[in-house]
């Protein structure tokens, strides 16, 4: 039980608040599920970092008649169809895989957090109005909806960014508001609302700290889709434009030569996939320990 | 010396004897003896100075390749791009479209696969004295596939669509000297020309040139009329589009009867090259175009096989002429010494490709085509001294224009993307920029600091090619580069007969071309199709596919 951060001297109630439900970072090492995770975010972090560094070509270097060549010693994951050494492509083309779904993520919990905040609190039409809007973009097929933003505003590192989170924030949001709908009837929000709290101090010093353990879990699992969706884009050529070692055009191009070499293909799938999986391990450990400690 | 016309047969068949001295002296090829024969109308002399054995290779290909044909069946072929919605020949702007209409209409002459010149609807042809006028003779007892007879009527209104401002065809451009065409009578033509242009027949197998009824109403997707081998079925744009053969189709096969040998084709969509080998996997498409890169993979395939063809296509690197940083010829320059030529040839294409010094005309592709020199090497160090030179020490940033590969296929794609790693060590960074709307945008200026990228099918000529794209007033002049020392040379060598003078003249205009024009051309490739191993088909050089004589064995 917690003491009010301020209490007035003619206000005799001790309000109970909720429990915060934090992480504590430490405990991630006891499971073994979000070790795992960070493990391989951690080395695709690592790898984005150090990557410029350590790869034996530049992503843009042919061999000549060197092409779709499988894995040898000179390029341990073979080349792609222009003879580019694939290990080079994948490694750099970490970079923008490490960056961009959590930009993507951040800006979408940014924006579905402040919808979520203020339909859920302010309820009534407003509600009304901004979770319609929210629905309607959430009817749209998700690939749908990245095409009309990408073919609309072109591609570009930044639009993809945008693209993913418009797409997202919709979900975000839904969940900001289905929590607030819950606090936003506690005793401690009543009490701040007597003391005379502005809405600006309820929402973000009250409510937001008791809903971001959920949001940051979520968050989490969202960088794993937006991941995946990065990939797709350009899976679907409507990615970053090349010649950027985008992993899903490079699945894309290799998927030509399947026969020739699998390879080609099955790196940089197994890479986005990675990330995927990386991200939902670490969250799902998050969730337990969150779990555990309530 | 008159050149032209009736009384100058005598003078021309000396000419033609004097060729065949010259082929069998080995100064020029079999096919530019039977090719410089065929533009004075004297086909059928030529021939016969042939020794038997060669005679039966003179014939079209397509008769002496298979001797016994087999008649009925049905062919599933990709083009590898949609199968897509048309309304005018005259306006299209791309071979592998016009492969449609192949099947649908005749030329007055075709090339065949050995790239001789054969009568088609035209049985011959004859220019006058000055070299101005040509009167071309046309096949009687044609019908067009909506029962019409054919005659001169339908062959003036189709060059008289050709040569209207209105309809914007590509043929007016390539050739701009035709100034009309006049109906002699029911089965004869005379075209005419501001200048003497020797190759003028050749002119008349563009793909544009497509014979139209003169009662066509339009829009050719609803009303596909013409005199070729096959009726449309059924066309759904961007999924198929399924051929039935015609029973009055005036062309005879090996057998003594009516072409074609086949009761069906269909041209299946399939744009996306994975998708096209699964189909020959599973036995459901005949035959489709193949990357050369992935020769082993098509290998692979049980019941097709490999085939190539050299061919005078090119892709190409387009240096707007009046615009920044190109009206620096040090820029320029500085350009094409940086791509290394053998490179481009083993990456894109495993060495099936020649190596080219920036000029269109193939060695060996053309008539009269200058041996290959040997190409500009690359050489970083010069290039940086260049860029230095015209202002620019710390590089050059570019935007690179092209087709998107989803339009094309990934042929402007891949060679833009190989294009990036070779200039980077030069100073020049690439931005690709990929533009579904290329086309429309092609021909104006861009601005400044832009390069763009993309990609030529063979010509029928030199004259053909170097008049659409390289003379200061061609129509599909992309790189806008004017030269007149160049244009007042290729206006004499398409006037010139002498053989020996006309290489001379090629070379020089083929060198102006290498040495100013602000193009880079890095080589000619080869084409490749996977092809089921029962169907009786060859590979054309021009990317022309015409099934009339195409015939499966069951």
């Amino acid at each position: 039980m917690e003491k009010p951060l301020h209490q007035p001297a003619n206000f005799p109630l001790t309000v109970i608040r909720p429990r915060r439900v934090r992480i504590r970072w430490r405990r991630v090492f006891r499971s073994p599920t979000a070790l795992i995770g960070a493990a391989i975010l951690l080395f695709w972090v690592v790898m984005a970092l150090v990557g410029p560094a350590i790869v034996p070509y530049g992503i843009n270097d042919s061999e000549a008649g060197a092409v779709w060549k499988p894995p040898s010693d000179k390029h341990i994951l073979g080349t792609d169809g222009l003879g580019r050494d694939l290990f080079s492509r994948l490694v750099i083309g970490a970079g923008q895989m490490v960056t961009l779904p959590p930009l993507a993520v951040g800006l979408a919990v940014l924006l579905g957090t402040s919808v979520g905040l203020l339909a859920g609190y302010r309820g009534g039409w407003f509600d009304e109005i901004v979770m319609r809007l929210m629905d309607v973009l959430m009817a749209f097929p998700v690939v749908m909806l990245y095409l009309i933003i990408i073919v609309a505003i072109g591609a570009s590192a930044v639009n993809v960014v945008v693209a993913v989170a418009v797409a997202t924030t919709p979900a975000i949001s839904r969940l900001v508001r289905g929590l607030v709908l819950d606090l936003r009837n506690r005793e401690f929000v009543a009490a701040a609302r007597m003391r005379g709290e502005s809405t600006a101090y309820i929402l973000f010093q009250e409510i937001l700290p008791n809903a971001a353990g959920p949001i940051l879990v979520d968050g989490l699992v969202r960088i794993g889709y937006a991941t995946f969706s990065i990939g797709a884009l350009g899976f679907l050529g409507l990615g970053l434009p090349p010649p950027n070692p985008d992993w899903g055009r490079m699945a894309s191009e290799a998927r030509q030569a399947i026969i020739l070499t699998p390879t080609a293909a099955l790196f940089p799938s197994l890479a986005i996939a990675s990330i995927v999986v990386g991200c939902n391990l670490l969250a799902d450990g998050l969730r337990e320990l969150a779990r555990s400690e309530e | 010396m008159k050149l032209f016309g009736p009384k100058a047969i005598k003078a021309n068949e000396e000419r033609v004897r004097e060729a065949h001295f010259q082929y069998t002296q080995n100064r020029i090829s079999r096919r530019e003896f039977l090719r410089f024969a065929s533009t004075v109308g004297a086909s059928a002399m030529a021939i016969s100075l042939l020794p038997p054995r060669e005679r039966l290779l003179a014939r079209p290909a397509r008769l002496a390749q298979d001797m016994a044909p087999v008649r009925g069946g049905t062919i599933y072929n990709s083009l590898g791009i949609d199968t897509r919605r048309f309304d005018d020949p005259a306006r299209l702007d791309m071979v592998f479209v016009s492969n449609y209409v192949r099947q649908i209409c005749d030329y007055l002459v075709v090339l065949d696969p050995d790239l001789n010149l054969q009568p088609s609807l035209a049985t011959s042809w004859m220019p006058s004295e000055d070299g101005k006028t040509w009167t071309v003779t046309l096949r009687e007892g044609v019908k067009f596939n909506h029962g019409k007879d054919f005659n001169a009527d339908d062959v003036v209104f189709t060059f008289e669509r050709l040569l209207n401002p209105d309809n914007s065809s590509g043929w007016a451009g390539a050739a701009n000297y035709v100034t009309g065409v006049e109906k002699v009578d029911d089965y004869t033509v005379n075209f005419f020309t501001n200048r003497v242009v020797g190759d003028f027949i050749y002119t008349l197998f563009l793909y544009h040139a497509a014979i139209l009824p003169s009662d066509w109403p339009g829009d050719f997707f609803t009303n596909p009329w013409g005199t070729g081998p096959f009726t449309i079925e059924e066309h759904v744009p961007d999924e198929y589009i399924r051929f039935k053969r015609r029973e009055d189709y005036w062309q005879m096969g090996a057998d003594g009867k009516s072409l074609p040998y086949l009761d069906t084709v269909e041209f299946v969509s399939y744009p996306d090259e994975a998708a096209r080998f699964s189909a020959m996997q599973e036995g459901s498409l005949h035959m489709g175009p193949a990357s050369i890169t992935l020769r082993d993979q098509y290998l692979t395939l049980p019941n097709h096989d490999f085939q190539t063809v050299q061919t005078g296509n090119l892709h190409i690197g387009i240096m707007k002429f009046n615009e920044e940083p190109w009206t620096n010829p040090n820029v320029v320059e500085a350009l094409k010494l940086s791509v290394d030529r053998k490179a481009y040839a083993d990456t894109l294409y495993l060495g099936f490709a020649i190596e080219a010094d920036d000029h269109p005309i193939a060695p060996g592709m053309y008539p009269l085509a200058p041996a290959n020199q040997t190409p500009r090497q690359q050489d970083y160090e010069k290039a940086r001294a260049l860029l230095a030179e015209a202002g620019y020490p710390d590089g050059l940033d570019l935007t690179v224009d092209y087709i998107d590969p989803g339009s094309d296929g990934g042929f402007a794609d891949g060679f833009a993307q190989f294009l990036v790693g070779q200039l980077e060590p030069a100073g020049f960074r690439l931005t690709l920029a990929p533009n579904p709307d290329f086309w429309t945008t092609w021909l104006d200026d861009w601005g400044p600091n832009h390069f763009g990228v993309s990609n030529w099918a063979q010509k029928n000529t030199a004259s053909e090619m170097l008049n659409l794209a390289y003379y200061s007033k061609g129509v599909w002049n992309e790189s806008h580069w004017s030269n007149p020392e160049f244009d007042r040379l290729l206006e004499a060598f398409d006037s010139e007969l002498d053989q020996e003078k006309r290489r001379g003249q090629l070379e020089q205009l083929t060198n102006l071309i290498s040495d100013q024009a602000s193009v880079l051309i890095p080589g000619f490739r080869q084409d490749a199709a996977a092809i089921a191993k029962n169907v009786h088909y060859r590979l054309h050089p021009q990317a022309y596919v015409w099934m009339g004589d195409t015939w499966v064995t069951p």
